[in-house]
């Protein structure tokens, strides 16, 4: 338990490490969200630097950032000016709390009512309605604040939206390459220095070679057009067996928008999962292979125990433990992975977001999608961890200081 | 032995021996890399490749196309044409893809050697201060490097690129920054083992300073193992680079590069496959002679690794 408070803490230290470094870097790089190729009048950008509190230092603002504002009062020319952290004082003069009066240029800005969290956790809104509303929540209260270059559109709704166009491969292909990466890899380590080892290894070899960004255009045209346009000329034209018109396709392999089965989750999963397999393959190959050489094998062996209840009860979990350590790098390949297979299938998403708030110079937008992303690819690392010191207790053992 | 041996053969065996004396470890590791069919095979398919790029105008020279010329009969990409001398079809705006793709694997290989040389030079500098201070200094650093390893890098340098992307050396630099961590880490596992070594034991002991054992000792024997691994790093290099080429960022034009010239076919493969498939070919190709090199290298040099 110590152990896995440990290593959650060291993970929140690393994500507030790297929000703190992208934050910084993004605000002391040249140019700005505001300067486009129509700079807005200076009266409206001072008013839009301060709704985004741009206005204030660094530290400041990444406080804001984090952990939200109670409020900011009013100067004499109406613009907001000193910070209230947490409480907003009775005697404050403050006009930005629940809606504003600030023009902040031609579309006026939604002010959110109730942090994100706090609403769908049912606080404050049944108890106290009247309960004056936090300026900005902060991320801690799931608020990513409002997009910078669309300004009437939240970061949440952006990620809502995308986020499961982004990942919803990723399970499906990390699976697919584990059942089918493992048992090739444990084929190849029993059948060592024989054919059926020399075809496992190419085989997982195939999607190391070919990178994803050829594998999804190589796989397009295989299956999606030349096997479909086969099936096509089957069915469709020789049997007769099924209507269709000439545009129309036989499997609806190529994933589009929201219409079609789960046969759109083949072709995504398999340029993602074929880039995962070589190394699955080679890592259960060499687990599987130290563990067959090992004692306790030929003593089951000499016991005269089947191969298959060697195999299962014996080479399995020391087998798959390379394979466990490198699932933690594996959440990043499949990050990279999911935004090719964005922008390859051309399917909304949030890498598409990220790139253009990248381009954009959309603070809060980049912020948001690297929150969201950087929390995946660490959490999963996490559960990377538990697991494996679940499989092998030796390392609970070497992390506890007794 | 000595005793035994005739004296009609000793001559012959005396030229054995000289043989044998003759091979140096390096010696030894070309011929266990000579050995290797598929890693012979990929450098000369390297070679190839290394020689067109080198060569880059001269394709311009025998198409008849520069690398910028819009030829206005063969607007929104066409399919290849032997009798115009497309050899390998146009792009959106008339552009020969033979020429783009033999000047984008050019870039392509540019980025990646500099950028390769980048990660070679921080992930030495790291490793080698790790593993010779050593103390907390080390436990920290590796400490480091363990966070930094399950950290995705490549959409820091998103990031990075699309604020300063638009200087080249820029460029060079953030994709040099995503792929040290390994070179780091076998680096220092060296400089420990050396450390440790009887033959620094001995210089030490003969008080040979510091600074010369770091130079005349140190240096000599972690750069093999380095060169090594930077031939294995310089294909991760390549697969960041046309990572970040595909999605637009990187090499902007008039400039182009195989990740840019796959974006760009990438989506229509549907109706026009020749625009992905020309840069793929070659990509795929330069990827996996260097990843066969790579492990040759590394079976050749570092066999208790096989």
């Amino acid at each position: 338990m110590a152990y896995v408070f440990r290593r959650f803490s060291q993970m929140l230290i690393l994500v507030i490490i790297a929000l703190a470094a992208v934050f910084s870097t993004q605000r002391l790089a040249p140019g700005g969200p505001f300067d486009g190729e129509k700079p807005p009048p200076p009266e409206i950008l001072a008013n839009l630097r301060a709704y985004y509190d741009m206005d204030l230092g660094m530290p400041a603002q990444f406080m804001g950032y984090l952990f939200g504002m109670a409020a900011r009062d009013v100067d004499e020319t109406g613009r907001p000016g000193r910070v209230h952290w947490f409480s907003v004082p009775d005697d404050a003069k403050v006009s930005i709390t629940g809606s504003t009066d600030v023009t902040l240029g031609e579309s006026d800005v939604l002010v959110r009512k109730w942090c994100p969290w706090d609403e769908w956790l049912g606080r404050w809104v049944k108890s106290d309605p009247d309960r004056r509303p936090l300026r900005k929540c902060g991320i801690v209260r799931g608020d990513f604040g409002l997009s910078m270059t669309k300004r009437n559109i939240y970061v949440n709704d952006y990620v809502r939206d995308g986020l499961p166009g982004t990942l919803k491969y990723a399970v499906p292909s990390l699976l697919f390459a584990l059942f089918l990466g493992v048992p090739m890899g444990f084929l190849a380590a029993y059948f060592q220095n024989t054919r059926v080892d020399f075809a496992m290894v190419s085989v997982g070899m195939i999607g190391t070679i070919i990178p994803n960004l050829v594998m999804g255009p190589i796989l397009i045209y295989l299956l999606a057009i030349q096997l479909d346009g086969f099936f096509h000329w089957l069915f469709v034209d020789y049997l007769d067996w099924i209507e269709l018109s000439r545009r129309q396709r036989t499997l609806n392999l190529i994933p589009s928008g929201k219409s079609g089965g789960p046969i759109h989750y083949l072709l995504p999963t398999l340029v993602l999962g074929t880039a995962l397999l070589g190394r699955i393959v080679r890592l259960s190959r060499a687990g599987a292979l130290e563990a067959l050489r090992s004692n306790y094998v030929r003593t089951a062996r000499s016991k005269g125990l089947p191969n298959w209840l060697i195999l299962f009860r014996h080479v399995l979990k020391p087998g798959i433990l390379p394979v466990v350590t490198y699932l933690g790098p594996v959440s990043a390949v499949i990050l990279t992975g999911s935004l090719v297979i964005e922008f390859t299938f051309s399917l909304p998403g949030l890498g598409s977001q990220f790139i253009s708030a990248a381009t954009d110079r959309d603070y809060t937008l980049l912020m948001g999608t690297t929150v969201i992303l950087l929390v995946f690819v660490i959490v999963l690392n996490f559960i990377v961890d538990l697991l494996y010191t679940w499989l092998d207790p030796r390392i609970r053992t070497e992390g506890s200081p007794t | 032995m000595s005793v035994l041996r005739p004296e009609s053969t000793e001559s012959a065996l005396n030229g054995a021996f000289d043989a044998v004396k003759s091979r140096s470890l390096t010696r030894l590791a070309f011929e266990r890399f000579a050995r290797n069919k598929v890693a012979v095979v990929s450098t000369f398919i390297l070679l190839v490749l290394v020689i067109m790029a080198i060569f880059a105008p001269v394709a311009e020279m025998l198409t008849g196309y520069a690398m910028e010329f819009q030829d206005r009969n063969f607007y929104s990409a066409k399919p290849p044409n032997w009798d115009a001398k497309h050899f390998l079809g146009t792009d959106q705006n008339g552009r020969d893809i033979l020429v783009r793709v033999i000047f984008g694997l050019r870039i392509s290989m540019i980025v990646a050697l500099v950028a390769a040389t980048v990660a070679l030079i921080v992930g030495v500098l790291y490793g080698a201060i790790s593993g010779l201070v050593g103390g907390w200094v080390d436990v920290l650093m590796m400490r480091f490097l363990d966070l930094l390893i399950s950290y995705p890098l490549t959409l820091i340098a998103v990031i990075a690129l699309a604020y300063f992307g638009r200087n080249i050396y820029i460029v060079f630099a953030i994709i040099g920054l995503v792929e040290w961590q390994i070179m780091a880490r076998v680096v220092r596992g060296q400089v420990l083992s050396l450390r440790n070594s009887d033959f620094i034991e001995a210089a030490r002991a003969t008080g040979v300073p510091t600074a010369s054992i770091v130079l005349r000792h140190i240096i000599p024997n972690v750069i093999g193992i380095a060169v090594v691994y930077l031939t294995l790093t310089i294909p991760e290099v390549i697969l960041v680079e046309s990572f970040l080429g595909f999605l637009g960022l990187g090499v902007q034009e008039p400039n182009t590069s195989l990740g840019v010239l796959i974006s760009e076919g990438a989506t229509r493969v549907e109706h026009k496959p020749w625009l992905v498939f020309s840069p793929g070919v070659f990509l795929v190709l330069l990827l996996m002679s260097l990843n066969f090199i790579g492990d040759g290298l590394r079976d050749a040099f570092d066999p208790k690794d096989r």
